[in-house]
């Protein structure tokens, strides 16, 4: 008799990628003490301005779009590799080791993307000089001429724990599926 | 026996023996029914989880694409919508004692600001140069405590005018006119406000009469 088979990359990375939209944000920005507060992952989004929270339904929903398909993907990823030879085993592998690492990468490209569009305008308009944005993480306190004013903000941005614990769930997510290959070589 | 005996696997020879096993007369029918329904399926379930949510957003905001983008914007509606400002309005100044020849005491000076907005602005500590106006010299420096004006108020704020020696031999030998003192005093520099962390500085002129009895 054969002895039982699993992807055991799969199996420690389905359970990750159930838990990840649950621990909180991965960057949050910060505009001097208050005027705006800013936490954010692809699960969820928190924005307070002026010590009020702002709600956004589109963006609420997208994050529960996206918490309810990295939920589904893990325990895809955990059935596949339980099962690795099920003739359904490979596309449910397929359809869960890697969504994690396209939110992952999109996540940085946005946040790569908003920062250089903000130095880029910066750049253009005169009312915006001296403004400049730190790339993911960093402080910089800008200090703007608007009319006759003269506007100090200090802002700071920073990558939580949980954007770098993603790396684990990802990585594992990809190499399952590599290893995957393994039981349709067979 | 010994193909039973092996566990399934996808691949194109596993419907083959699965169809062998449950002696289908297609051997791979019903595997290849089941791949096609498995790919829709999940193809339909990518589709639900990324469409299915901005539906259900702009569904659950009646299809306003402004509601569905920013909901209630707080506060900031105050700062978006136009039309507030913060006024400030003047008052009575008063010197704390008596003026005579040789000696001005420090004026007190009343700033009513009012706060239209729905959160609260930080006054910082103030300090600004005082000028007689008409002669443009500087007499002396107003002092102003910092102070949290509520949202939607209006405060009282008091300006410690303290004139220096020179500004005060100015005031007292080119301004006393017959027995009072009349001038025109004019308060500049940057007036500094806090919003949350964010530090304003707003160059400001503000001009106000002094009249004072002058005793011998």
């Amino acid at each position: 008799m054969r002895r039982r088979e699993f992807n055991w990359f799969g199996l420690a990375a389905g359970p990750l990628m159930i838990l990840l939209p649950f621990l909180g944000a991965w960057w949050e920005f910060r505009l001097g003490t208050g005027a705006v507060d800013l936490s954010f992952s692809p699960f969820s989004f928190r924005l307070e301005a002026l010590g009020e929270p702002v709600r956004s339904t589109l963006v609420g929903y997208v994050c529960l779009g996206a918490s309810l398909t990295l939920v589904v993907s893990g325990v895809f990823l955990l059935l596949a590799s339980l099962y690795p030879r099920r003739w359904w085993s490979g596309r449910l592998l397929r359809f869960g080791a890697t969504k994690l690492l396209w939110m992952w990468v999109g996540f940085l490209v946005l946040l790569l993307a908003l920062s250089f569009l903000g130095n880029f305008l910066a750049g253009k308009f005169s009312e915006l000089q001296g403004f400049s944005l730190p790339y993911l993480s960093g402080s910089s306190t800008p200090v703007l001429n608007v009319d006759d004013a003269v506007v100090t903000l200090p802002l700071r941005m920073s990558l939580r724990w949980p954007f770098f614990f993603a790396l684990a769930p990802m990585v594992l997510g990809v190499l399952s599926r590599i290893y995957h290959r393994r039981f349709a070589e067979d | 026996m010994k193909v039973n005996a092996r566990p399934e696997r996808f691949g194109p020879s596993s419907g083959v023996e699965r169809g062998l096993k449950g002696g289908e007369g297609n051997p791979s029918g019903g595997k290849e029914v089941g791949e096609r329904a498995l790919r829709v399926g999940l193809l339909l379930l990518s589709l639900a989880l990324s469409v299915g949510p901005i539906l259900a957003a702009f569904a659950s905001e009646g299809w306003n694409l402004r509601s569905t983008l920013i909901g209630d914007l707080g506060p900031l509606q105050d700062l978006t919508s136009g039309g507030k400002e913060p006024e400030a309005e003047a008052g009575e100044p008063q010197f704390l004692g008596e003026v005579t020849r040789d000696n001005l005491p420090p004026l007190l000076l009343t700033l009513t600001l009012s706060n239209p907005y729905s959160f609260s602005l930080g006054v910082e500590n103030q300090a600004l140069d005082v000028f007689c106006q008409e002669d443009n010299v500087r007499v002396g420096v107003g002092s102003l405590e910092g102070r949290i004006l509520g949202p939607e108020s209006r405060e009282n704020l008091t300006f410690l005018v303290e004139f220096t020696p020179e500004g005060s031999r100015h005031l007292l030998e080119g301004h006393v006119r017959g027995p009072y003192l009349e001038v025109m005093l004019e308060l500049r520099g940057d007036f500094r406000l806090d919003l949350y962390g964010l530090k304003f500085r707003v160059p400001q002129e503000m001009s106000f009469w002094v009249y004072a009895e002058v005793r011998e």
